[in-house]
């Protein structure tokens, strides 16, 4: 056995490429193919650093300039599949396989080349799985990052969208593969270093600027009655029945109407202090008013938000900021303070179907996991105890006659019970199924497993699932809240009615509130322009949020 | 469209109020009209909606509505929108309570202008239990040419009308209805404008006041609705003769642009606020004629810079308020304090202002540009300004 060979491989890769650079340093940027040939071989596992938010992009546009008789048959091994480049690849026949999490925009592009061959899908992950096999299987031989700034050695600040990149970085580095990382600004010091230079092999001033899209950004004047009404139960109906601390929100309206009432509706009935103080969740807008408010002690989050950076920075006490001040976001911690550290999950989805399933995924687009299934997903290797988790544990085995041994994560489904008019969100049978089938997976594409859900809050009431003694009750709970949906329409009156009485079924009038109550007067922020004052000038939102 | 009809047996009702409507007709909402019905045990229902295929859903819902709250005697008329069954629930609900109690004693002090419904920004402005609407949604005066085109119609066709009385005079009143269809003027509407006018030449209240928010012309009915944005301007023409003044807000959604942007310059003075947009070619109009070099219209910064209440304030164009009913009301009340009279040399005095911005400003390239001419200091700062902090150093 022969050892010392990856090492010799990137030594012999750098030299040949060493006429291209300066020190670290890509000469001339228009070069940029003709350094990836050289770096690059044949059947290499390559990670075109592809986040949520941020994304190379001008080593994507490169890659995809590279002469595919040289370079070929690359394995990508990215999370996600954003920009057109991250297909271009496939199309141009320079990738044929991919491990991916999620495909954003890219859906139905990655759907259409998968179904002609041209991409052979290995796995679709979530992060934490992608992230852990970077250090098993699917190490990068090459990895194309971006970094905001770097100075002269080639040492990076990644700030507040730092996300993935060490996670990639320290899988590639530490197994001998080249990191090859693209920057928007050169300095004489930086801010901070988040990634040292010696992980650092090639460096590139791109002349095109990072794009980093606003998408957490909800504006308050869109958020209606139906929602403000689902986020009165679920505070006091789920928050404030299981104390719960520690957790995560989806980034859709419903979870902002929550955080918006926090300061007025939860307040009133006496929760601050109780609920919600240690959140991981991206630095949304719609956190600000209670943050001032005092009601949130911790933020972890997996990325940053375009306009909240100025913000974040003067709230030290509240997020994970470096000694100069701003945010580093981590995604690969912030998920695994979503998997084991929290005691709510709590979210919403395009489909349930009538076990408590749900998923994204439609016929056409196929989007893929990102972090959602871990973080609504109960674990059975958590041994640490909290109130929340007990309670909600104690639900389940007094409800099969079984002995605690364990807690239970709070997985909260939070949807209407329509996505739209003739759209309905319950459904006898996932559209994942179809795509299953269409696309020979060898599972179905479910987001959150029905086994883990333990609530679901619609207009309709909250079906505590926890206390369903099998199958057929947890049904019939699930088609009570799914209102007149087809498969709410089905549900037998009669077990619904003593669901009801077993508060398995739980009517906003049990909670005493009333559907007048849901008025948009009791949300802390009305407009994009509150939230701005409510944080003192310091939230810049991106001009296509403003209407001043 | 497709039009559905229900007949529920229930028990008779015990409401107050009739004719009132719930909803506005715009995408993912409707409109419910309450009637009498004949029938005392019986609930008649009609439903006109734009996503057909849906009876059975229909059915359960206004049923579930019916089985809570005894509705026997009444007629609903529902105009879909597309709306879905938590949004019809929400608003059948909604119409009960006000069926049962008095909109007309709402406390709106602490609302905000832009948030409430054209009725309820009329509501909140003048005295209490004072409004008298003409043409109310009872009497179904609805848009001749929508239905032909097979789209929703709404029973008020997006404008409410009608006599009240503000800080103790007689005033004749309007609003756009910004949700329905963009507050667009079509035939109806605008005669319903024009009419409230002529019918002020006779009646001579102490002022008329528009609250405006509109893109404009109905594209649907537009030959009407230039019609009807013509003859509207002829009519406060007259009022201006006849000495009783005329004045607008804009202070809402969809601003004042297209032939409504006309005629908000046409009034003695609009009121302006920091969300509110004036202009005669709206922002996506300009995109499209110029390009998106020239103008880029999801740059809301820029529109906001070129065609907001900050910006009208600055050139004169607009007079500027704070956002709050309270606020709104008093400027209102100043304004009427001191009515200003149409005279030639005013109107000289005008044209020469005109003459000179267009003059001072021949190398501007942003509305920054504009601001520093007319002598501000910071004018970058401005829009980021909070409304106090404009205030203070408007001219």
């Amino acid at each position: 056995m022969e050892f010392g060979l990856n090492r010799q491989l990137k030594r012999d890769k750098l030299s040949v490429a060493s006429s291209y650079l300066e020190d670290k340093w890509l000469k001339d940027s228009q070069q940029l193919p003709l350094l990836l040939e050289h770096l690059i071989n044949p059947y290499d596992r390559v990670c075109l650093e592809g986040d949520n938010q941020k994304q190379a992009v001008f080593l994507a546009k490169g890659l995809c300039k590279v002469n595919p008789t040289i370079v070929n048959n690359l394995h990508i091994v990215q999370s996600c599949l954003s920009l057109p480049e991250h297909v271009e690849v496939f199309e141009r026949g320079i990738a044929s396989k991919v491990d991916f999490c999620y495909s954003s925009g890219q859906g139905a592009r990655v759907m259409s080349l998968a179904a002609q061959n041209k991409i052979e899908m290995k796995g679709i992950h979530t992060y934490l799985e992608l992230f852990a096999r970077y250090f098993l299987d699917l190490t990068p031989n090459v990895a194309l990052v971006v970094a905001e700034k770097a100075d002269k050695a080639g040492n990076l600040y990644t700030g507040a969208n730092t996300e993935e990149t060490p996670a990639i970085i320290e899988a590639t580095a530490f197994k001998d593969g080249i990191v090859i990382v693209e920057v928007n600004e050169i300095v004489d010091e930086l801010p901070r270093v988040d990634i040292p230079a010696s992980w650092v092999d090639v460096l590139v001033h791109s002349p095109i600027s990072q794009l980093v899209k606003p998408l957490f950004t909800r504006d308050p004047a869109l958020i209606d009655e139906v929602k403000i009404l689902m986020a009165m139960m679920a505070i006091k109906g789920i928050y404030a029945k299981y104390g719960v601390n520690r957790l995560n929100h989806g980034v859709g309206y419903a979870t902002s109407a929550i955080e918006l009432l926090l300061p007025t509706y939860a307040e009133l009935l006496g929760l601050k202090g109780k609920i919600c103080q240690y959140m991981v969740v991206n630095p949304c807008p719609t956190l600000i008013p209670a943050i001032e408010a005092g009601f949130i002690k911790t933020i972890c989050s997996p990325g940053g938000e375009v306009g909240m950076n100025e913000y974040v920075a003067h709230r030290s006490d509240v997020f994970f900021n470096g000694a100069d001040g701003t945010l580093r976001s981590n995604r690969a911690f912030a998920q695994l303070a979503g998997l084991y550290a929290i005691d709510m999950f709590i979210g919403g989805s395009l489909q349930i179907d009538i076990a408590g399933n749900s998923s994204t995924a439609t016929i056409e687009r196929m989007t893929g996991f990102g972090g959602a299934p871990n973080l609504g997903s109960d674990i059975n290797a958590r041994r640490h105890s909290s109130d929340t988790w007990l309670k909600a544990g104690q639900e389940y085995a007094t409800t099969l006659h079984k002995p605690l041994l364990k807690g239970r994560k709070l997985v909260v489904q939070m949807v209407e019970t329509f996505q739209a008019a003739g759209l309905p969100t319950f459904v006898e049978e996932l559209d994942a199924i179809t795509l299953q089938k269409k696309m020979g997976m060898p599972l179905p594409p479910i987001m959150i497993l029905g086994d883990d859900v333990t609530h679901i809050v619609t207009e309709i009431g909250i079906a505590n699932l926890l206390l369903c003694k099998d199958l057929k009750e947890r049904e019939q709970a699930i088609r009570a809240v799914a209102g007149y949906t087809p498969v709410g329409l089905k549900k037998d009156r009669q077990i619904v009615a003593g669901l009801h009485q077993r508060g398995i079924i739980i009517y906003p009038e049990d909670l005493g509130i009333k559907f007048s109550d849901a008025s948009r007067d009791l949300l802390a922020a009305k407009s994009i322009k509150d939230l701005v004052e409510i944080s003192g000038g310091l939230y810049a939102p991106p001009s296509m949020y403003r209407n001043w | 469209m497709e039009k559905l009809e229900f007949k529920f047996k229930t028990e008779t009702n015990q409401l107050r109020n009739f004719n009132v409507t719930a909803g506005v007709v715009n995408s993912g909402n409707l409109e419910i009209l309450l009637e009498k019905y004949s029938e005392p045990d019986e609930t008649g229902v009609i439903v006109n909606t734009t996503v057909p295929g849906f009876k059975v859903i229909w059915q359960a819902v206004i049923q579930d509505f019916i089985d809570k709250y005894a509705m026997g005697g009444c007629h609903l008329i529902i105009n879909d929108c597309g709306a879905t069954p938590a949004v019809v629930s929400l608003r059948l609900r909604q119409l009960y309570e006000l069926a049962v109690t008095d909109n007309n004693h709402k406390n709106f002090s602490l609302s905000r202008y832009f948030e409430l419904t054209a009725r309820e920004r009329i509501l909140a402005l003048i005295d209490t239990d004072s409004f008298i609407e003409i043409l109310p949604a009872i009497t179904k005066l609805t848009s001749p040419h929508l239905g032909v085109l097979d789209l929703p119609t709404e029973f008020d066709d997006g404008v409410i009308i009608g006599r009240a009385k503000f800080n103790n005079q007689p005033v004749f009143i309007a609003a756009q209805n910004f949700a329905f269809m963009g507050g667009a003027v079509g035939e109806v509407n605008g005669a319903k404008l024009t009419g409230l006018c002529l019918k002020a030449l006779n009646e001579k209240p102490f002022a008329v006041i528009f609250l405006l928010d509109s893109g404009g012309v109905r594209l649907h009915e537009a030959n009407a609705g230039e019609i009807a944005i013509s003859e509207l301007i002829a009519a406060i023409m007259q009022l201006k003769f006849a000495q009783i003044p005329v004045i607008g807000v804009v202070a809402g959604k969809n601003g004042a642009f297209g032939g409504i942007g006309i005629i908000s310059q046409c009034l003695d003075s609009i009121i302006v606020t920091e969300n509110a947009r004036t202009g005669v070619s709206g922002p996506e109009v300009i995109e499209t004629v110029m390009g998106v070099a020239e103008y880029d219209s999801s740059d809301r910064a820029l529109v906001w810079r070129t065609c907001g209440g900050r910006h009208r304030a600055i050139t004169g164009d607009g007079i500027y308020c704070g956002k709050s009913i309270v606020e709104i009301k008093s400027k209102l009340i100043d304004l009427l304090s001191s009515p200003q009279p149409l005279t030639i040399s005013q109107l000289q005095e005008e044209q020469q202002l005109l003459a000179k911005r267009l003059q001072d400003n021949q190398n501007s390239k942003d509305s920054g540009d504009v601001w520093a001419k007319a002598g501000y200091a910071e004018p970058l700062a401005i829009p980021d300004l909070s409304d106090v902090g404009f205030m203070g150093i408007l001219k």
